[in-house]
């Protein structure tokens, strides 16, 4: 939106594009003095009832979406998280994978990857069902005037690495399954513990993901493990601001395939005062996004999107968003007195 | 009988016998062979209600060796009896062996919520992989799914009649394997509903016998939504009998009969329902039950739980097999191939499987008490936490003076 301010008049008329760039600039000061919490609360609404109950309504999206629309809630869902097929395709036998189920594994991450480059981890900040939730979950517990916990820096290096263990096991898992080696009541390995399996079907009305299944050794333990799991996702959203989205393989896989995204962080250094104000209102205590004032693609591989450090800025241009090189949404001294008097610091 | 009866049976005889005739065609030209084997050509239109085949025997009829027992059944299987093994105890685990997946693109056997939704994402595979290839039915002789035999027939060239949900239908040969047993590969080509049928008939004693070998198959997923069309069972109108498993009303693509469920099914002629059918049911393991079909030609059955390994043996996909065979006798006169009858017996057989229930090895109990209890004690360690971390305010004054 700046580069269109910026770009020349058109030619033989000043005064509409004097006009125009009028608009523009009106535009653009509404954009980023939007009250960003509750535009960002309505979207997320918004798709959270789109990708729960869409199915009812007979919207398929297909198998890989990059977002957990969790393929276990069977009717509602209006698309699948990509990490279920993908598990089960790389569990498929050595020689059926590494041949012509090859094609199919790879057009499914074509599909994957299309859809992530066009929002980046925005999935995570602005679509996922499980992030929402654990919004939701945080506004409860403000409404309960309970306080929120931070990781000390030193947990904080040690869990981050805990969502890359995950996604190695989840596809190491199937893979073993594949080649004979594991049992085939590991196969989706990451789902029997995914806490969206367990939250998100019920939603839609349906329970029965809230079993311990006896059938198996391995089943015991990867639907105890799961239960497990979905008790510490209650309690640790509830203390813990997005608390999952710290050990999510999603966001580790996304992370590792960002770097052609369209959606985009970025950090202007020399107008950053570190002042602190982004890391106060992130949610995953990132502290890159107010110490490191060198590098312009500021996105660390626990940053969700979610752009409340954007709003949360006071500084003109120092931070932004922008798709395809266009900036969208950028931090002005005008949105943030904006926001600071209805409360941004949530 | 009045006279505009009898033209109204006489009738009725004739457009049966001519349907039945469309069947037996190439059997037909073939007169040595008696009794005959049926080869199932594509059917003519489905018949009004004058073409009920149930019409009166007429005064000239031969006389009827009701003595003579049934036919043994036949029926289809998508297991063979060498696979399938001949010990009751021995049901069918094989399907164990293979995955998800495959284990549930197979025979269709529906009517409630599939055992288990943890298959679900499983099946995501056969739509992504384009796994699902064509199926193997063997045909079996017999009317206990544990012992009943491959069968071997002395006729040639013998093809299931295939039919989807949609209408269209073609011919899937039986070959033999290398035991001398009857298979057929059949090609599903989209998702959705088929029905194989094998029609054989042939008169003794004056006594016509009629019989229908069916399977239900599915090319399922879980994970498409699709049209609803595509979960209504397949049938065929023009058949003299039928037996049709009624899908629930949650059937979708990916179903399975799990033990304590109820299957309902309908016998019907040229699709009109058959009262008073004799329909039985026998599982692998042995349970069996016997039933008639009520006005509508329905009849249900609920399977029993037979399945009670040590909890170390226990094998969630299991898959147990069930028959069922209906049967018909009624005063019926005609002629086929220069036999004269008087007495029509039908008789059709349909199989399914049917799987642990979910409540045998699933519990809900278990996974609540994990997780309320993790939240409830993870909430009390953190509280505990902060507890012992918070330290009294404490106002510390600083003397700039001093200073």
């Amino acid at each position: 939106m700046s580069r269109l301010l910026d770009s020349p008049p058109a030619p033989g008329g000043s005064p509409p594009a004097m006009g125009a760039k009028t608009l523009a600039r009106s535009l653009r000061d509404g954009v980023n003095g939007v009250d960003f919490n509750r535009f960002r609360f309505w979207l997320q609404v918004f798709f959270f009832a789109f990708l729960v109950y869409g199915g009812f309504l007979g919207i398929d999206l297909g198998h890989s979406l990059p977002t957990f629309s969790c393929v276990y809630n069977g009717e509602g869902r209006s698309g699948m998280c990509y990490l279920a097929p993908l598990q089960h395709q790389l569990a498929q036998p050595w020689p059926k994978l590494f041949g012509e189920a090859g094609i199919a594994v790879l057009v499914g991450f074509s599909i994957f990857f299309l859809w992530f480059i066009a929002l980046n981890k925005g999935w995570c900040g602005f679509i996922c069902p499980l992030g929402t939730i654990q919004d939701w979950i945080t506004g409860l517990r403000k409404r309960l005037g309970v306080r929120y916990s931070r990781y000390s820096e030193t947990q904080f290096q040690t869990l981050s690495w805990i969502k890359y263990v995950l996604l190695a096991l989840m596809i190491l898992i199937p893979l073993g399954i594949g080649g004979g080696y594991i049992s085939h009541d590991m196969s989706a390995p990451y789902c029997a513990i995914c806490p969206a399996r367990l939250i998100i079907p019920v939603f839609a009305g349906d329970f029965r993901q809230l079993v311990v299944d006896f059938s198996s050794p391995a089943k015991l333990v990867m639907t105890a493990l799961g239960a497990l799991v979905g008790g510490l996702f209650l309690i640790g959203s509830f203390v813990k601001k997005r608390f999952w989205c710290f050990f999510c393989p999603m966001s580790a896989f996304h992370y590792l395939l960002s770097k052609p995204a369209l959606f985009r962080l970025k950090k202007d250094g020399d107008k950053c005062t570190r002042c602190g104000d982004c890391y106060s209102v992130c949610d995953l205590q990132i502290k890159e996004i107010a110490d490191d004032v060198k590098t312009p693609q500021i996105m660390m591989d626990d940053c969700i999107v979610c752009l409340k450090c954007v709003a949360a800025c006071p500084e003109e241009g120092a931070l932004k968003a922008s798709f395809a090189g266009m900036t969208i949404f950028e931090s002005t001294e005008a949105g943030f007195v904006k926001r600071m008097e209805k409360g941004v610091r949530s | 009988m009045k006279a505009s009866d009898s033209l109204t049976a006489i009738g009725a005889l004739t457009a049966g016998l001519a349907l039945l005739g469309a069947f037996a065609t190439p059997v037909l030209a073939r007169p040595s062979k008696a009794p005959t084997a049926l080869v199932a050509q594509p059917a003519p239109a489905p018949q009004p209600a004058a073409s009920a085949p149930m019409a009166a025997a007429e005064p000239n009829a031969p006389e009827a060796d009701l003595s003579r027992p049934w036919p043994e059944p036949l029926w289809l299987s998508e297991t063979s009896a060498n696979r399938a093994g001949s010990k009751k105890s021995q049901a069918t685990d094989a399907p164990s062996q293979v995955s998800d997946h495959q284990n549930h693109a197979g025979m269709g056997a529906g009517g409630a919520p599939m055992a288990s939704v943890q298959a679900d994402a499983a099946e995501a595979m056969v739509d992504m992989a384009g796994s699902g290839g064509p199926k193997t039915l063997w045909l079996r002789r017999g009317g206990d799914p544990a012992t009943a035999p491959n069968a071997k027939l002395a006729d040639e060239h013998i093809a299931l009649r295939i039919v989807a949900s949609d209408g269209k239908h073609w011919e899937a040969p039986l070959t033999q394997d290398a035991r001398g047993g009857l298979q057929a590969k059949v090609d599903l080509p989209t998702l959705g509903f088929y029905d194989a049928y094998l029609l054989r008939q042939s008169v003794q004693g004056g006594v016509l016998d009629v019989q229908l070998a069916k399977a239900e198959l599915l090319k399922g997923t879980c994970c498409s939504k699709r049209d609803n069309d595509l979960y209504k069972p397949a049938e065929d109108n023009s058949l003299p009998i039928e037996i049709i498993r009624a899908h629930g009303p949650d059937e979708k693509l990916m179903t399975h009969i799990t033990s304590g469920e109820k299957a309902v099914f309908f016998v019907r002629s040229y699709g009109k329902p058959v009262a008073g059918a004799k329909v039985s049911i026998e599982t692998q393991e042995g349970w069996g039950k016997h039933a008639s079909t009520n006005a509508d030609g329905r009849v249900e059955f609920t399977l029993v739980r037979d399945y009670f390994p040590d909890w170390s043996d226990f094998n969630r996909r299991k898959t147990g097999t069930f028959l069922v065979l209906a049967e018909v006798e009624r005063p019926e006169a005609g002629a086929i191939d220069g036999q004269n009858y008087s007495v029509a017996r039908y008789q059709t057989s349909i199989a399914g499987r049917y799987y642990p229930a979910p409540y045998d090895y699933q519990s809900y109990a278990y996974a609540l008490s994990l997780i309320l209890g993790v939240a409830t004690f993870g909430g009390l360690a953190v509280w505990l936490h902060r507890h012992r971390r918070a330290r009294p305010f404490k106002e510390i004054r600083f003397n700039e003076q001093a200073a």
